[in-house]
């Protein structure tokens, strides 16, 4: 390859308006022939699909990735500051799955815990991994991180609905720090779907798409890269017999 | 659409060649990433402040090149079990080992960050030097070196967890 100094990436951000200016100035004669052939690429590849079509299907695919609206029927959303008290002393209760599985190489930057709370007549208490719970009984999440980055609690539940319980409905994460008080504001109280219940904190430095891929993810249909997550199963009883 | 839909024709126009390219180049069917680049625009675009999120085709990128990556590993035609993590594995060298077989990197990239997964495909697919993914992705050197050794040390990993299966396979075939 006579005299590149760019690289065809860089070419390329260059033919997008996103190379720096005193990089295009570094560029070879060798450099600016190749130029012209990613440019008449470039023009074959878009003249190739019809722009307006690959649109419309970009928006139904993000359409079809918020979380399902059906849910936020089945589940009430109770007021912050409600029925539960902040608890303070936290012991951790969860399987922490860095993304993709076990036999994915784990993610260290950034731990994750999870913690689910229970409100009844006595007050708040903390439910421990695989602990029973029924229709009807208000929850709350307390999540710990070990960096800063973002956050989102979401649920499966027996029938495999997935809903986003923190940002209550939202398709993007909150912004998390270390430490700092670690009850979530809100709580939810449980509907009579059966089976079940899976609750994960996805956290990652960066923030994400709380869409059908993470949920598909979670559900173990493929690999959730750059996500660290933890996991609490709660079975749900649909009769107190 | 809610967004402005010139912005996002333009935005479509000026990064979809490079993107169609990279996804191609990976998963080697032009309709396969035609389908990858519209996943990689509606990840981008369903998520919050892509407007606000400065030069959208280092992101754009990384979502293109993670969500190709991750279509290999979903394709039914080779198994995990044919991949032999040893054979990636050497003594400690001053350039890492280069990957040559796309369906071995889809698998060792496998738990990889998508600025990681990103690094290590122009590495060991595209056949980059650490100075061409430097200038290429406006990182340090030492970053990309960094990103690659941690690379280096996952498949050393993923070799470790292989060896105590295959023996048991060697057993039971003996």
């Amino acid at each position: 390859m006579a005299d590149r100094r760019l690289t065809d990436l860089e070419l390329e951000r260059w033919l997008a308006d996103d190379l720096p200016e005193a990089r295009r100035g570094a560029a070879s004669d060798a450099d600016r022939r190749r130029l012209d052939e990613l440019r008449a690429e470039h023009a074959a590849l878009l003249g190739a699909v019809d722009v307006g079509a690959e649109l419309r299907a970009i928006e139904q695919r993000i359409a079809r990735a918020a979380p399902p609206p059906r849910r936020f029927a089945r589940w009430t959303w109770l007021a912050s500051g409600g029925a539960l008290a902040a608890a303070a002393a936290v012991a951790l209760l969860v399987v922490l799955r860095p993304g993709g599985g076990p036999d994915d190489g784990p993610i260290y930057k950034g731990d994750i815990a999870l913690q689910v709370y229970a409100a009844d007549a006595s007050g708040s208490h903390r439910l421990d991994a695989g602990a029973t719970v029924q229709p009807g009984d208000k929850i709350r999440f307390g999540v710990h991180v070990a960096a800063r980055g973002y956050v989102a609690v979401v649920g499966i539940d027996g029938s495999g609905a997935a809903t986003a319980y923190y940002p209550f409905g939202s398709r993007e994460p909150a912004a998390i720090a270390p430490g700092g008080d670690a009850v979530l504001p809100g709580a939810i109280a449980l509907d009579a779907a059966p089976g079940d219940e899976r609750f994960y904190a996805v956290f990652a430095e960066r923030p994400f798409a709380i869409d059908a891929a993470l949920f598909a993810g979670l559900r173990g249909e493929h690999t959730l890269a750059g996500l660290t997550i933890a996991e609490v199963v709660l079975h749900k009883k649909t009769s107190r017999f | 659409m809610s967004r402005n839909d010139g912005d996002v024709a333009e935005l479509y126009r000026r990064h979809a060649p490079a993107l169609l390219r990279r996804c191609a180049s990976i998963v080697g069917n032009p309709d396969e990433a035609r389908d990858l680049v519209q996943e990689t625009f509606a990840r981008y675009l369903g998520a919050r402040g892509w407007r606000d999120g400065g030069a959208p085709f280092a992101v754009l990128y990384r979502i293109a090149t993670n969500a190709a990556i991750d279509r290999l590993r979903r394709r039914k035609t080779a198994s995990e079990d044919a991949l032999d993590p040893d054979a990636h594995v050497g003594p400690p060298r001053e350039e890492p080992r280069r990957i040559d077989s796309l369906h071995d990197l889809a698998f060792l990239t496998r738990g990889l960050s998508e600025d990681e997964l990103t690094v290590a495909v122009l590495y060991h697919l595209d056949g980059y030097t650490q100075d061409g993914i430097a200038v290429s992705l406006d990182l340090s050197r030492r970053t990309v070196g960094k990103i690659l050794t941690r690379f280096e040390q996952h498949v050393r990993k993923r070799a470790k967890r292989a060896e105590l299966p295959a023996a048991a396979r060697s057993a039971s075939d003996g």
